[in-house]
């Protein structure tokens, strides 16, 4: 085999390899890169506005802006500088809009790969959020292995051990609606554990498994 | 070796391709000669030669390397093997498309994407391979390295072991013997501490 051979054969056989779950962490990568972009631009777009527009800008929150129109933009009375460039400003605000559209066509793709991969566990926690638990942990190749304390502590930042954990299903819708957070969150990943464990070896969903798990974390309080 | 020379702690590598730097290393002429920085900070292999390690590798030999990552030290062999051949196997999607890409531009790199533990899907490609190079953290690299010196004519190779892979709370000391234990089938050669570079990696010259 020459050496164009071997090229060849490397770029084939990476073709084949590309996943479904290798598409979704590169999704949740460029999600996360926009949230932190919209946040730096957001910060200095409100710099830019509080020049024209001190007192709407001083005050106003990334949904103002991303909510703003160009012929509201025209309307607001304010006491900074008079000539205002607008064009460029409402061009500023197109962008943001653009970032928040690319946010949400992220979380639709994430949701719906999450889905497909994880049918069982999606039910149980917000797609986004295993998503974000299954890169962490290095993909589903490495459900095997996992235990409930890993699976409670993982998005910790302090990482503490067999300490209560305030990682990534502490921060589960379900977890925060519940009084007792800590107690939701080892319930959480004890269903979740076992509903991975299912998604692992069969990818079919379990209505009735679902249930059972649900129900599990609905008698917390 | 040929192409490599050395000029206080670095190393340089006449460059295959002038006036290109892969990964963003100097360039610098010396006598009208095109080099490329090669740090041991920044590779293994770098500093395994700079600890005195002599591979013995001529312009025409061929290198089976295991754990090619985006091909950083691969370019500086490739740059001294002008007219042999390297072997690059590695596991990682994000990693291997690197390394086709600098294949493409280095017709001496040959790239392999697979685990180095499935020796079966490739010994047959590369049995020409006349020394063997290993940087791969993995619990059972030296598993690995053995399983791939039995493709290598004469058994000799070098194997870069991170020890924190073979075990966390073991000293330094007892991972070194349970790792000469398990080369006691091959010669030791030299062996090394690539310290001050990586001071949990150690370098093992094997011969069979
Ligand atoms: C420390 S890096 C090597 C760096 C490289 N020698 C250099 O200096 O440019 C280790 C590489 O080994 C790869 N690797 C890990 N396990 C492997 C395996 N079982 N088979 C092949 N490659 C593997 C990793 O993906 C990673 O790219």
């Amino acid at each position: 085999m020459d050496q164009e051979d071997f090229i060849n054969r490397a770029k084939d056989k990476f073709s084949s390899s590309i996943t479904e779950e290798d598409e979704m962490y590169k999704i949740l990568d460029i999600y996360d890169a926009l949230i932190k972009s919209e946040n730096l631009f957001f910060q200095s777009i409100k710099e830019f506005a509080l020049l024209y527009f001190p007192t709407f800008a001083i005050n106003a929150t990334l949904n103002d802006f991303i909510n703003l129109k160009i012929d509201e933009l025209q309307k607001i009375k304010d006491y900074g500088k008079k000539t205002k460039d607008l064009a460029l400003f409402n061009s500023f605000l197109m962008l943001l809009n653009q970032i928040e559209e690319n946010k949400k066509l992220c979380i639709k793709k994430i949701e719906e790969k999450c889905s497909n991969l994880f049918p069982n566990s999606s039910a149980i926690i917000e797609p986004l959020i295993l998503a974000r638990i299954m890169k962490e942990i290095g993909g589903s190749e490495k459900i095997p292995n996992l235990t409930i304390s890993k699976l409670q502590a993982i998005g910790n930042p302090k990482n503490f051990y067999g300490k209560p954990s305030f990682g990534f299903i502490y921060n589960s819708k379900i977890v925060q609606s519940k009084k007792d957070k800590i107690k939701a969150t080892r319930k959480l990943s004890e269903s979740l554990l076992i509903s991975l464990k299912v998604d692992f070896f069969r990818k079919t969903k379990d209505e009735n498994l679902i249930k059972k798990l649900l129900n599990n974390i609905s008698k917390i309080v | 070796m040929n192409n490599l020379i050395r000029i206080g702690k670095l190393l340089y590598t006449k460059n295959l391709v002038p006036g290109v730097s892969v990964y963003g290393e100097n360039l610098r002429v010396i006598n009208g000669i095109e080099y490329r920085e090669w740090n041991p900070k920044a590779s293994k292999l770098a500093a395994c030669i700079i600890e005195g390690f002599d591979l013995k590798l001529e312009a025409n030999s061929t290198v089976l390397y295991l754990g090619a990552s985006s091909g950083s030290s691969i370019s500086h062999l490739s740059d001294i093997l002008v007219n042999g051949k390297i072997y690059g196997v590695e596991i990682s999607k994000e990693m291997i498309v690197r390394l086709i890409n600098l294949a493409e531009k280095r017709k001496n790199i040959y790239p392999i994407f697979d685990d180095a533990r499935n020796i079966d899907n490739y010994k047959d490609l590369v049995n020409d391979s006349v020394f063997l190079y290993q940087d791969i953290p993995q619990f059972d690299q030296v598993d690995i390295f053995l399983k791939n010196l039995s493709i290598i004519k004469e058994k000799k190779g070098l194997l870069v072991v991170k020890t924190k892979s073979i075990a966390v709370n073991k000293k330094l000391k007892e991972v070194l013997e349970l790792v000469r234990k398990q080369l006691k089938s091959v010669k030791i050669i030299k062996e090394k501490v690539l310290y001050p570079y990586y001071p949990d990696h150690v370098g093992f010259l094997v011969s069979g």
